[in-house]
């Protein structure tokens, strides 16, 4: 039934055009916000970025020179309209340090954030998702109570500390793992754990939750009622339901950790992207900010976006807007 | 109301993530060396044009290879600019006219011999270079190389991080194919211990003008060195090559890896894992339990670095002389090294540092807190206090010792906690013009970027040197410093120099305008299998000729 609903509403394309154009204009309008924001807090930190950029022993003529040859010494407005005349032609501008375009700095580090989000996701999905399930199919017992403070733990502990933590004992002592870099297929597993441990307990308990919930529902009752056995009664009916929720939570925590992993990039030598914002700020190389905050919100809202694309497509109440 | 979830949602994002996380171009062929053979010197820096694609996976590199965790990435190398581990990494690949010791005595290098003189009011140095030198793409070192060098040292379009450093050089001849003349307004000495940075490195003036190098910028330095420019891969490693052609003594390891690992710890970590053979600056508090471990070894270079307290030589009660003395005879320097340094410095005994050329011992400013309340009772004051910040993670436990600091002062009855801010912020602050500044005591460190005394006390204690305009930080103007300075930058005798620099450094001392501090050490760590590394000047570790024990 369900998947019959799936392909009558996009075999007849009944596809919502005014809210896909109402969702498209107000991620326009998002994004708009996003680069105003970022470029207006950039320049609200104090400190002078033409004094980062010519050095702390530059005389002010050479700030004053840097300030010229940055930009710097334009109106806001002209900054800006500059700045956004550079996104709708695809140029991210240049960085203040590298002198590289920022979109070349961008495209070799957003690919290794992505394999770390991927890969936690991933794990987390597995781990959570069965820890979750188990302990909705034994409420209150020890089992629950044990995966409940487990991944409390995990939630409590500094993810900086619980890295250095797992480097020292799977790369120092037991060198099974590289203890940083990314050049070695095996060297996204401690990166990815870490963050896995850290992120669990929202997955499992959500998987709980809402497991617990369908598993009340009348259909499965009646499938209990029919005799199935209790395994497929769980895996067959109740986990593909429940799990809606989930994966939607797990796209969004994908979206978050490209872009926000700036401790585990740090402690892990990752080169990935949130390192490189980080850096960038410190260094006050405003274009690469810019650049680098402006494709995570891209790829933010390109997986809301398509997230409720989906359920639309999917779920005829939202559609019909019952 | 029953819930319609709908699995084939699932199956649909999750494939979808995945393609996106994925996706890839095809990899652009990873950058190559640029090529020893003289008959395709043609085009030697194409080969190593950085790729624009996405970089692919790297492969470890196996072998002989020395790898080194250093914490900056060399996003930019272009030498006029570089300071610091970038300057260390350059230091592979090309070299000056002349190099020195770790004491800093000065010493052929690719000029094999230099006489001196004097033509009106300039100073020249005439460089002899050596014969038979080849940069990496097979261009021949000479004279004209040399030319091209100091013609980018002169142009105003390329960057130089101080514009002090273009008055070092006023003008040069060549005088034939291997001998070149360079006149100075400075001194000879001071001339040479200034053309030891890395910025005077020749490069193949070929390669200048082939993509990604442009004569304004270069963004693969093609030079003399022992080694070469392999691989660099954004954020992650830089990878040079034995020179087979070098000139010089041949180095052990076939390939140097420097591995980009920005945190201190994560370097530390890579080190104990065996990833890395040696690391920069590990982070302070595991030092000790480093130099215990007898796998490693733990080396500290000849500190080049002043750690001060500049005081707001604008505020009334700081200009009375008794009233920074004091201030200077409250600290314990010896606790807070003990304690708060873990060992890793060397108390200043002088304005500048130690191993400056032209350095000279002054009296202590011994821990005295009776002297110190006497001297102010002295000068009337009472209950003073100061407004005092201090970066954090700029120096070595920067913020740790101004807080240390805080608590000395505190005892005399002088408040001066330390706050803190982001450091671009700080630059910004401290380098106020002196009406605007509200501090009255910061936290400072720096390095000439020559080992010369005159030097390191113009650029932050000189009258012309005040913030804005320069690096005086505590808008101190000492007239009678002042003219010693000048006089020492020009005096040809080595001797009168270290005299007129003596009596400049007393001037200083004795008129502090600074908490005088310590003097800041580089530090690395390495495996105890790995030996014959040591230090050049400029807070620079020497391991080219590193090779296992």
């Amino acid at each position: 039934m369900q998947v019959e609903n799936f392909a009558l509403a996009t075999c007849n394309l009944q596809l919502p055009l005014s809210y896909l154009l109402r969702r498209l204009i107000f991620s326009v309008f998002t994004l708009f916000g996003v680069a105003l924001t970022v470029f207006l807090l950039l320049r609200l930190l104090p400190g002078d970025p033409a004094r980062t950029l010519a050095g702390p022993i530059a005389t002010a003529e050479q700030v004053e020179a840097a300030r010229v040859e940055f930009g710097l010494d334009r109106p806001l407005p002209e900054q800006f309209f500059r700045f956004v005349g550079g996104l709708l032609r695809g140029d991210l501008g240049t960085s203040n340090i590298s002198k590289r375009p920022v979109s070349e700095d961008i495209a070799a580090r957003l690919p290794y954030s992505a394999r770390i989000a991927l890969v936690t996701v991933l794990l987390t999905a597995i781990v959570g998702i069965t820890l979750g399930t188990i302990a909705a199919i034994k409420p209150y017992s020890w089992l629950d109570q044990l995966i409940s403070i487990g991944t409390l733990v995990g939630i409590s502990m500094p993810s900086y500390w619980l890295g250095i933590m797992l480097i020292i004992v799977f790369a120092v002592n037991l060198k099974w793992l590289p203890a940083s870099g990314a050049e070695r297929p095996e060297s996204v597993i401690l990166p990815a754990l870490t963050l896995t441990l850290v992120f669990m307990a929202i997955i499992v308990r959500m998987t709980r939750a809402s497991m617990m919930e369908t598993l009340r529902e009348n259909y499965v009752r009646t499938a209990r009622a029919k005799g199935l056995v209790e395994r497929l009664v769980v895996m067959k009916h109740a986990l593909r339901n429940a799990l809606i929720p989930v994966i939607t939570v797990l796209m969004l925590q994908m979206g978050a950790l490209t872009g926000g992993a700036v401790l585990i990039e740090t402690i892990f030598g990752w080169p990935g992207i949130g390192l490189m914002i980080s850096e960038a700020i410190n260094a006050q190389d405003f274009p690469t900010v810019q650049g680098a905050v402006m494709i995570i919100a891209v790829i933010i809202i390109g997986i809301n976006f398509i997230t409720d694309l989906l359920y639309t497509l999917l779920d005829p109440r939202i559609r019909l807007g019952k | 109301m029953p819930h319609k979830h709908h699995p084939a949602l699932a199956a649909l994002l999750i494939p979808a993530l995945v393609l996106a996380a994925c996706a890839q171009p095809t990899p652009a062929p990873a950058p190559t060396q640029a090529p020893a053979k003289p008959a395709e010197a043609a085009k030697p820096a194409e080969a190593a044009k950085p790729t624009a694609a996405p970089l692919p996976t790297l492969a470890p590199l196996t072998g002989n290879v020395l790898r080194i965790a250093v914490g900056v990435d060399p996003a930019s190398v272009e030498p006029t600019g570089v300071t610091g581990q970038i300057a260390n990494m350059l230091d592979f690949i090309i070299e000056p006219l002349v190099t020195s010791d770790e004491k800093g005595t000065i010493k052929p290098g690719l000029a094999e011999s230099w006489t001196t003189g004097k033509d009106g009011d300039l100073q020249w140095v005439q460089f002899k270079l050596r014969k038979g030198v080849k940069f990496h793409d097979g261009t021949p070192l000479n004279a004209e190389a040399v030319k091209v060098m100091f013609d980018r040292w002169l142009n105003p379009e390329v960057y130089r991080p101080t514009k002090f450093l273009t008055t070092m050089l006023k003008k040069f001849e060549v005088v034939d194919e291997n001998t070149i003349k360079a006149y100075s307004e400075y001194s000879p000495e001071m001339f040479l211990s200034f053309i030891l940075f890395t910025g005077f490195s020749p490069i193949s003036p070929k390669s200048l003008t082939v993509a990604p190098n442009e004569i304004k910028k270069i963004a693969v330095p093609i030079g003399t060195g022992a080694y070469k420019w392999k691989e660099y891969a954004r954020a992650q490693r830089l990878v040079l090559e034995k020179n087979a052609d070098y000139w010089g003594e041949k180095p052990h390891y076939d390939l140097v890896e420097f591995r980009i690992i920005p945190d201190a710890t994560a370097r530390e970590t890579a080190l104990l894992a065996g990833q890395v053979d040696m690391i920069v600056s590990p982070p302070a508090p595991d030092i000790p339990k480093l130099q215990q471990d007898k796998s490693l070894k733990v080396a500290y270079a000849p500190g080049m670095r002043v750690i001060y307290a500049p005081f707001n030589m604008n505020d009334k009660t700081l200009q009375n002389v008794k009233v920074r003395q004091a201030l200077n005879h409250a600290i314990d320097r010896k606790a807070i090294l003990d304690k708060v340094l873990f060992g890793v410095s060397e108390i200043m005994q002088s304005p500048v540092p130690q191993a400056y050329n032209g350095f000279c011992e002054q009296k202590p400013y011994s821990y005295d807190p009776a002297k110190a309340k006497a001297l102010l009772a002295e000068a009337g004051v009472k209950d003073a206090k100061f407004k005092f910040v201090a970066p954090t993670g700029r120096f070595f436990q920067d913020f740790p010792t101004a807080q240390a600091i805080g608590g000395f002062l505190q005892d005399i009855g002088v408040e001066a906690t330390p706050s803190t801010m982001p450091y671009p912020q700080y630059v910004g602050e401290i380098t106020k013009k002196a009406e605007e500044s509200t501090l009255q005591l910061h936290y400072f460190g720096f390095a000439a970027p020559a080992p010369d005394a005159a030097l390191g006390m113009f650029y932050i204690y000189a009258g012309s040197q005040i913030a804005p305009a320069g690096i005086n930080t505590a808008y101190y103007k000492n007239d009678e410093a002042d003219k010693l300075i000048e006089a020492a930058f020009r005096e040809s005798d080595p001797a009168k120099r270290k005299d007129l620099a003596c009596k400049a450094q007393t001037a200083i001392w004795n008129d502090p305008p600074a908490l005088f501090l310590f003097v800041e050490k580089l530090v690395i760590a390495h495996s105890a299998k790995i030996g014959n590394i040591g230090f050049l000047p400029g807070e620079r570790f020497a391991a080219i000729y590193a090779k296992p024990n």
